[in-house]
């Protein structure tokens, strides 16, 4: 049952949801939940395909089995850089607008 | 002669009008005075150069044929350049054209003295002048089109000279529009010409626009052709000579200053269709019908135009019928083959009718009119107008020795021996040009007797000075009259006499346009016949009779004599209903309602509609596109993912295993 | 066969959570979801030899910008019914669902090349044991830490100067309106 389709599939399912929350979402919160959903279910498919994957250079370079990793520790620094800023730039739309809504023409419906 | 000297004739008179109009009106208006000058040195330099050019071409057969240059070349028999050809009948044209505007220019000092447009005036002119003066030295028929045109369009500005006046600019639109008609036939007969250049062999050597070319070009063509050709060239001098159906430009364009009148209107534009039919006169004889329906054109025309000259009550207007008629004896002249007597009498026209026309002017000078039921008597008060005018009048009618006997003596000559040995057709013309002689006297005299005999019958009282107003012209508009009047005497003997005079050599005139090269088979003057002159003299001393027997019974000019027929007074006062014809029935009925309304259905709705459509087509599309930039940033992104999307697909498509 | 069985829960675990955060109203409980896919997430990374990968996602995503969103969260006029949809829910499904079947695609047809059983214990002894060195039995040096100081010391470093951009940017802004 683990695999690397299943992994995959479950990254992909977690990416979609993700991307239907960033276009949908009115609340500015909100769509930022879904893009760190987003994030994760990027490093989901890292360590994934880390685990599953032959590294084309293992024999030679063992390292080469931890690339996976790396890049998710980036990806993570990088969300983290991104909400410390993003939410930042939220306080600053709060303070300016008094509402943390996307402001929208066709936002008003549901 | 270097070509130079030549384009200097021309481009004198170009100079002024540069000057005049581009650095005189805008900048010096308040040195308006300075604008007469410049022209008439520019045209003193045009007369030393037509003298020489003259003189030239009469001892030494002169500068003949000199390119400037290759302007566009359709194909080697085809070529327009810009050129100068000085043959007999151009030297000779040119000298009457620049010696006649040369008077008159001299002559408005005086008229338009005062006039607001002054350097306006004086600018027209030269442009006139000039664009005449290349129309008469060029040597390629499109040059010669292209100042046929200038012509035109300098005539229009002239007419319409006095723009506050709806009567003027409805002249000048008419008379625009009525020879833009005639000329429509002569680019038709143009774009022939280069349509025979592409059926001409490589050996031809012949250019198709080259008016000597031209000339011996008939027998290349079919017979079809040249008709068209020649009917077409026929149309466009119709146009420019107001003949019949053309004519009724030419007295409604009285309403433009009068010495414009008698430069532009009598003494040389109208001319330019006789000048053009003479030019191409080999080409044009090549064609039997073209000959005689000019013949025909201009006996008819001689006697209808003089019919309705004699109950106009305008006196320019009847100078205008006179023209018309004048002309029309020009046209008969050429149609059976007499070249030569027709540009005799085109010169002898020009002098007698520009001085009519100036004294006429100088009449409207005096008594700010021109309605000779308002006039009479005046011979009191203007001696020397009376005594040009009836010296005028005198070779106007055909008496000799003036030189309008001479002339018309030379056309009747050539009707009454081609009517010898010809048939109805032939005896018809003839018949006609006398009628024409008859009436020519009538109205001349009537209008002599209705302005200068008689009691004053002006109210012109306006100023306070009663009949003391009316004095004498001045000596600026006397002088070129007086000159006018010396060589309306002398023109026509001297230039043409029937017998050898001393050094002056009989017909030299005649013998001298026949010696250009174009004609190869010259016009040998008809012997001068005292039968034919006596005839045509008592029939003018018949008309002359009869006018001075009823005016002077009724000097007062009660009623008109003709006024007793009253069915035929009706139609020739009314000009024959044509103007009606013209204007309410052809253009009204026929172009408004018909043929205007299609143009008018295709312009709302093809035309204004594909506007429309765009209009809208933009519009809505812009709205269409203008949803996108709603600014929402998640319906950005929604586009942005579909775009991310379908780059997916088309990757996936083209990935080995996958897809593709 | 147990592993199997975690893995279900985990993943069942992870997309519930994710499409609860995306269905609830409520805003706060949303953000509380969310935690919720973190862990689980953690947890798959467990099973899959990333357990320093696993430390981390707790400590940032759980314990750090989770705090942070609520904080946020707490913004909201109305928390309780904050988490709204705008109209573009009908084509944003449409085309969430063509982008999972384009990656299910992908992912079904991609012929991955595993790694054999031949490899499978020596991959599991680097990634087990990349946290720790000392513990395995190789010379060669296949650390996390190592090999983020030398064969990425770029990326690495370029990442620090982000965070400290990221942090004077989010002071800045913090501050902003008041002062200037």
């Amino acid at each position: 049952m683990m695999s690397l389709e299943t992994i995959l599939g479950l990254a992909a399912m977690l990416f979609v949801i993700g991307i239907f929350g960033v276009l949908t979402k009115k609340n500015i919160i909100a769509v930022f939940m879904s893009l760190e959903l987003m994030f994760n279910s990027v490093n989901l498919t890292f360590v994934g395909l880390s685990y599953f994957v032959m590294p084309v250079n293992l024999v030679t370079d063992l390292s080469t089995a931890m690339t996976g990793h790396v890049f998710a520790i980036f990806v993570i620094a990088v969300a983290a850089a991104e909400v410390a800023v993003g939410l930042g730039i939220v306080f600053a739309l709060y303070r300016v607008n008094g509402s943390i809504e996307l402001s929208s023409d066709i936002g008003r419906a549901t | 002669m270097s070509s130079l000297t030549i384009w200097l004739v021309f481009l004198a008179p170009l100079t002024s009008f540069v000057i005049i109009s581009l650095i005189v009106r805008p900048f010096f208006s308040k040195h308006q005075w300075i604008s007469p000058y410049l022209l008439i040195a520019g045209l003193s330099v045009s007369l030393v150069v037509s003298v020489m050019l003259f003189l030239d071409t009469l001892y030494t057969g002169g500068p003949g044929y000199n390119s400037a240059y290759q302007w566009i070349k359709i194909n080697d028999a085809a070529i327009i350049d810009l050129g100068t050809y000085i043959d007999p009948v151009s030297s000779t044209i040119l000298l009457v054209v620049v010696v006649v505007s040369l008077l008159v220019q001299i002559y408005s000092m005086g008229y338009m003295h005062g006039d607001i447009g002054y350097s306006r005036y004086f600018a027209t002119m030269a442009l006139f002048t000039s664009s005449m003066i290349g129309l008469v030295i060029s040597s390629n028929i499109v040059q010669l089109y292209a100042f046929w045109e200038l012509v035109g369009l300098s005539s229009y500005l002239l007419i319409g000279f006095w723009t506050e006046r709806p009567a003027a600019a409805a002249a000048a639109k008419k008379a625009f529009i009525i020879t833009r008609i005639g000329d429509v036939g002569f680019l038709i007969g143009i774009l022939f010409l280069i349509n025979h250049s592409f059926a001409l062999p490589l050996s031809a050597n012949v250019n198709v626009l080259h008016i000597p070319d031209i000339c011996s070009l008939a027998g290349t063509m079919s017979a079809m052709i040249v008709t068209i050709i020649t009917l077409g060239i026929l149309s466009g001098a119709m146009g420019k000579s107001a003949q019949f159906p053309f004519h009724t430009w030419l007295p409604d364009a009285m309403e433009g200053p009068t010495p414009v009148s008698a430069l532009v209107h009598s003494a040389t534009m109208v001319a330019a269709g006789v000048f053009l039919l003479v030019r191409l006169f080999p080409f044009i004889s090549a064609s039997d019908t073209t000959m005689l329906i000019i013949a025909g054109v201009g006996a008819f025309t001689a006697v209808f135009a003089a019919t309705m000259g004699l109950v106009v009550n305008d006196i320019k207007r009847v100078l205008a019928y006179s023209s018309i008629s004048q002309l029309a004896y020009m046209f008969a002249a050429i149609g059976l083959g007499a070249f030569g007597p027709a540009i005799f009498h085109l010169i002898t026209h020009a002098f007698f009718k520009a001085l009519l026309f100036l004294c006429s002017g100088s009449v409207n000078h005096a008594t700010h009119t021109f309605d000779m039921r308002e006039m009479g008597g005046l011979r009191k008060y203007m001696p020397w107008t009376y005594g040009l005018m009836l010296v005028s009048s005198l070779s106007l009618i055909g008496l000799p020795p003036l030189s309008g006997f001479w002339s018309k003596d030379e056309i009747m000559l050539s009707a009454w021996e081609k009517m010898l040995h010809g048939s109805v057709f032939e005896i018809t013309i003839f018949a006609l040009l006398a009628i024409g002689v008859v009436l020519t006297a009538f109205y001349t005299w009537r209008m002599i007797s209705l302005t200068f005999h008689g009691e004053y019958r002006g109210n012109d009282v306006g100023d306070g000075h009663g009949d003391h107003s009316i004095h004498e012209s001045p000596r600026v508009m006397i002088a070129p009259m007086a000159l006018l009047g010396v060589a309306t005497v002398l023109a026509g003997f001297l230039t043409n006499p029937p017998v050898n005079v001393g050094p002056i050599h009989k017909h030299w005139l005649n013998d001298f346009i026949s010696s250009s090269i174009v004609f190869h088979h010259g016009h040998h003057a008809a012997e001068f016949s005292v039968l034919v002159a006596i005839l045509s003299t008592v029939l003018g001393l018949i008309g002359l009779g009869i006018a001075v027997y009823y005016y002077k019974l009724s000097q007062n000019g009660k009623k008109e004599p003709l006024e007793s027929m009253k069915g035929f007074y009706g139609l020739i006062y009314n000009k024959y209903y044509l103007d009606d014809l013209y204007e309410n029935i052809i253009v009204r009925n026929i172009l408004q309602k018909r043929i205007v309304n299609i143009i008018a259905f295709v312009d709302k709705y093809v035309v204004d509609g594909l506007g429309l459509f765009l209009g809208f087509a933009v519009k809505n599309v812009g709205h269409v596109l203008g949803l996108f930039q709603n600014g929402n940033v998640q319906f950005y992104t929604f586009v942005i993912s579909l775009g991310g999307v379908i780059g997916l697909i088309i990757l996936l498509m083209y990935t080995p295993g996958l897809g593709g | 066969m147990i592993e199997d069985l975690i893995f279900g829960i985990f993943a069942v675990a992870a997309l519930a959570s994710a499409i609860g955060m995306i269905a609830l109203k409520d805003l706060f409980r949303s953000a509380l979801c969310l935690v919720a896919v973190f862990i689980s997430i953690a947890g798959i990374y467990v099973m899959l030899n990333a357990e320093f990968l696993a430390v981390v996602q707790i400590l940032v995503y759980v314990g750090a910008i989770s705090i942070l969103i609520i904080f946020a969260v707490m913004l909201s006029d109305d928390v309780k019914s904050a988490n709204l949809s705008n109209k573009l829910q009908i084509p944003a499904m449409l085309l969430c669902g063509l982008i999972l079947a384009i990656l299910l695609v992908a992912v079904v047809s991609t012929q991955w090349n595993t790694i054999s059983d031949v490899n499978r214990s020596l991959v599991d002894t680097v990634q087990i044991y990349s946290v720790d060195p000392e513990i395995s039995e190789s010379t060669e040096d296949f650390s996390l830490a190592s090999l983020l100081l030398t064969d990425y010391v770029l990326a690495f470093e370029l990442v620090s100067v982000l965070l400290l951009a990221a942090l004077v940017g989010a002071l800045s802004l913090m501050r902003g309106a008041d002062e200037r």
